[in-house]
């Protein structure tokens, strides 16, 4: 991910993404989707994003990449799990510099995503807005006066959008804070999620908090809810570090050191301690006791080091037997340099 | 340490879960991983919801479109067809109801055939204005919003 550079390990906020779910009028919804409309569908659309002048997207052919190749799609979060387990003909259309991902027949025949590196939603909005309105000059969206954009599941309709940002929230995570979060951002129709499976509490603590309604409010008003709201909870996460320091900074530096020791020196290293001693290691940098050693983002260290893309990096021949070693060389190599 | 499914690989895939407030820990090999099918949150909370619809005709009830009925509906989450709005309108506006902010689209439209669409919705985006301007004894705001949709709905007509 070219564009997660270290100058976004500053604040809690790693990234954030809209995502725009559209259907054609014309073909049924996936699940009744034949597998030869399915595949007439896939190839219109990547056709006619494929032929839009002044842009520059490429067709990837996920029926053709291998297991280990649409893991390392799923990990860098350019497609779904739902796309990656799909059993009908589908497609994925991505912008040369990465930061649009059109799933074609996920859930929805169109899921366009944009991504941006820190808060950045207005600009990822945008982006996805422009993309949305190409395609549109070309089909006809499934489209209703009083429903607005209608989807496979009666959850997305309306404006089919689903904002969300990313942040690292270590500090409010082990002071047992985001329960009371989660409940008052459920009252607003927002939701938090770690982004590592579907649990409350998410090994490496990041977390997902975007618009779980998509009917009712327009555009505009969800992502300024968004907004507001993160920035709400990362002042927060922010105060309760410094306070923390505040009361005890030789437990916070010997914290954040004994993780930059463990990942400069590990010989084998599972995912799961991975993911917290780089979450350790984050925290550091963003409070500013340290510098971030490598040339690349913390975060985006945090992504190569799953199963699939460390398989890719380090050789798909690669026992699996063999995959916490694999961790930690390169993690070591990352860090020192 | 090994798969927690087949028992055999070795475990590379950490998978963690919530149900009913409990937590779940599996670890899977990668092959196992894929045919692991974590039940979908919000499809949870959908089928909770399905229960609360009357029982009457679930079987029956089937959009003339794409031929799902009601029950498969339900069982899924899922509807077939843009057809599938207007055939379960009932059961779809009681779950709007309670997982959306409101029933009625307020934002984008597509620009292709929705000239009066557009006009129509902003008619009403300046209607609620004007309101607000009034609520706030603003009237010369009130008095040139009034103008402004005026002159919107008579370009309408003309058109």
């Amino acid at each position: 991910m070219k564009w997660y550079t270290p100058e976004d390990d500053t604040s809690p906020v790693i990234s954030c993404r809209v995502r725009l779910a559209r259907n054609f009028k014309k073909y049924n919804f996936l699940s009744k989707l034949q597998a030869p409309q399915a595949e007439e569908m896939v190839n219109e659309v990547g056709g006619i994003l494929l032929g839009l002048k002044n842009t520059n997207f490429q067709f990837v052919d996920i029926m053709k990449k291998s297991n280990v190749e649409k893991l390392s799609l799923l990990e860098y979060h350019k497609i779904s799990l739902d796309l990656l387990r799909g059993k009908q003909p589908r497609g994925l259309v991505s912008s040369a510099d990465d930061t649009i991902h059109i799933m074609l027949n996920e859930e929805d025949h169109i899921r366009i995503q944009s991504i941006a590196p820190g808060k950045n939603i207005q600009k990822a909005y945008i982006a996805a807005d422009h993309t949305d309105n190409l395609i549109e000059q070309k089909i006809e969206y499934a489209f209703d006066e009083s429903l607005g954009y209608l989807t496979s599941c009666p959850s997305n309709t309306g404006t089919g959008m689903r904002a969300s940002y990313m942040v690292h929230l270590p500090l409010l995570e082990k002071m047992g804070k985001l329960q009371n979060i989660v409940n008052s951002l459920s009252r607003a129709g927002m939701t938090m999620r770690g982004i590592y499976g579907e649990s409350s509490d998410s090994i490496g603590s990041i977390y997902q908090i975007s618009n779980q309604c998509s009917l009712g409010r327009s555009e505009e008003e969800i992502i300024g809810i968004l907004e507001n709201l993160t920035n709400q909870i990362v002042e927060t996460e922010m105060e309760t570090t410094q306070a923390n320091i505040k009361r005890a900074p030789i437990y916070f530096e010997d914290q954040v050191y004994r993780a930059l020791g463990v990942l400069q020196n590990c010989r084998q290293i599972d995912i799961k301690e991975a993911r917290r001693m780089i979450s350790v290691l984050r925290l550091g940098v963003v409070s500013g006791l340290i510098k971030n050693p490598a040339d690349i983002s913390i975060y985006t260290l945090m992504m190569n080091i799953e199963y699939g893309n460390l398989k890719l990096s380090m050789g798909v021949d690669l026992p699996d037997s063999e995959i916490d070693v694999a961790r930690a060389t390169y993690i070591r190599n990352v860090l020192n340099g | 340490m090994l798969c927690d499914n087949c028992k055999k690989n070795q475990a590379a895939v950490y998978i963690e879960q919530i149900t009913n407030g409990e937590t779940t820990e599996v670890n899977l090999c990668y092959k196992c991983s894929l045919d692991f099918h974590s039940p979908m949150f919000l499809n949870n909370i959908l089928k909770g919801m399905f229960h609360n619809i009357g029982e009457k005709n679930v079987a029956t009830i089937q959009c003339p479109s794409c031929q799902i009925t009601l029950s498969e509906f339900r069982k899924t989450g899922k509807l077939g067809c843009n057809q599938c709005y207007p055939t379960f309108k009932k059961e779809i506006s009681t779950i709007l109801k309670n997982i959306q902010w409101g029933t009625s689209h307020r934002g984008k439209i597509p620009q292709k055939n929705s000239a009066d669409l557009l006009v129509k919705k902003e008619v009403q985006r300046l209607r609620r204005e004007q309101a607000t301007a009034i609520e706030r004894e603003e009237y010369e705001e009130a008095a040139r919003l009034r103008d402004k949709i005026k002159e919107m709905e008579l370009g309408g007509e003309e058109q």
